[in-house]
């Protein structure tokens, strides 16, 4: 007996309850756990079943994933069923149904252009700094590197629906500090940058221009504020 | 199947199946206990899990047992009469492998 067939099987086992999981998400608790109790019994079995055979644990794992493949229309279906059998979704359903996939692609969106604004940044203070020109603050420095940091772990944290909500909050503490250290330093450092920002803000040094940066700061880390609250599971979630 | 008075779960419907339908596999997850799942709430079966002493006495994860419910016996012969009368065999038992 291999160990990459043991591996194979055991691993064909979790990705199957990972399945029962995925598609169970929203059903009403005990249903779910009562597909899951009964799936968890039938891989007992089949496991067993096979091992009183002589059957290969890959031949196992490859049943176990077979079985669940196929069974995924049903398990689409099943799932349908159960969700239009609750009663009407409160507000903050609709909101995690409808809005959530929306807003985590325009949240991932914006956090890889705001890391790669913390990453240019950082570049370019790096030239700066090698050219011994226009040396930034040990301030700007600092805080650009961990709001960039920050960024990629809340994009990290994103990646998981529970760890989703402390992604957001990640991002939107991240976002300011990258945009207020960052933004000022590609704007002091690039002429590029410069030019654009000069270009694109009518009024850069004057007081309505800097109170228009702090807001649209502002409005970024609010949207992934939003997003946090939105994303917050609710206690049967948490099990 | 329902040899005993426990009746019959998932998966040794599924053994039951491939080996009376010459199937090359067992029958889907989803596929199986959607049917299962269906079949009890139209009341053809009953479903119970067992004592989880006796799962726990054995070492495994304890048992969804379905029984086939006297309603259910009825649809079984229905289907079975079914089945005998339609040319050409065309019909497949819905239940057959139940009792």
């Amino acid at each position: 007996m291999s160990p990459v067939a043991v591996w194979a099987r055991s691993s064909s086992e979790r990705w199957v309850l990972a399945w029962v999981d995925r598609y169970t998400r929203g059903v009403p608790s005990h249903v779910a756990g009562d597909r899951r109790d009964e799936l968890r019994s039938d891989l007992w079995e089949q496991v067993q079943a096979d091992g009183d055979r002589p059957t290969s644990e890959l031949a196992t794992a490859i049943s176990i994933l077979s079985r669940t493949v196929r069974g995924i229309p049903s398990d689409l279906s099943w799932r349908r069923a159960q969700l239009a059998g609750r009663p009407a979704q409160p507000f903050r359903n609709r909101f995690v149904n409808r809005v959530v996939p929306a807003g985590v692609v325009l949240a991932a969106v914006v956090g890889v252009m705001l890391a790669s604004i913390g990453v240019g940044a950082l570049g370019r203070i790096g030239v700066a700094l090698a050219r011994h020109e226009f040396p930034p603050s040990d301030l700007t420095v600092t805080s650009t590197a961990l709001g960039t940091l920050g960024l990629v772990c809340g994009l990290l944290l994103m990646l998981r629906s529970r760890t989703r909500w402390i992604g957001a909050i990640w991002l939107a503490a991240s976002a300011a500090i990258v945009l207020s250290f960052g933004g000022l330093a590609l704007v002091t450092l690039s002429a590029t940058v410069q030019w654009f920002a000069y270009r694109l803000l009518p009024y850069p040094l004057s007081t309505l221009g800097q109170l228009g940066v702090i807001a649209a700061i502002a409005s970024v880390s609010l949207f992934y504020l939003l997003l946090a609250i939105g994303w917050i599971p609710r206690r049967e979630e948490r099990r | 199947m329902q040899t005993s008075a426990d009746g019959f779960h998932g998966f040794l419907l599924a053994t039951r199946l491939r080996a009376t339908d010459d199937a090359m596999g067992l029958t889907a997850h989803g596929t199986l206990y959607k049917a299962l799942g269906r079949m009890t709430e139209a009341g053809l079966l009953e479903a119970a899990w067992e004592d989880p002493a006796i799962a726990e006495a054995a070492g495994r994860p304890r048992r969804k047992l379905y029984r086939v419910t006297p309603d259910g016996a009825i649809a079984i012969a229905s289907s079975r009469a079914s089945v005998t009368l339609a040319p050409f065999g065309r019909t497949r038992p819905a239940a057959r492998g139940l009792a």
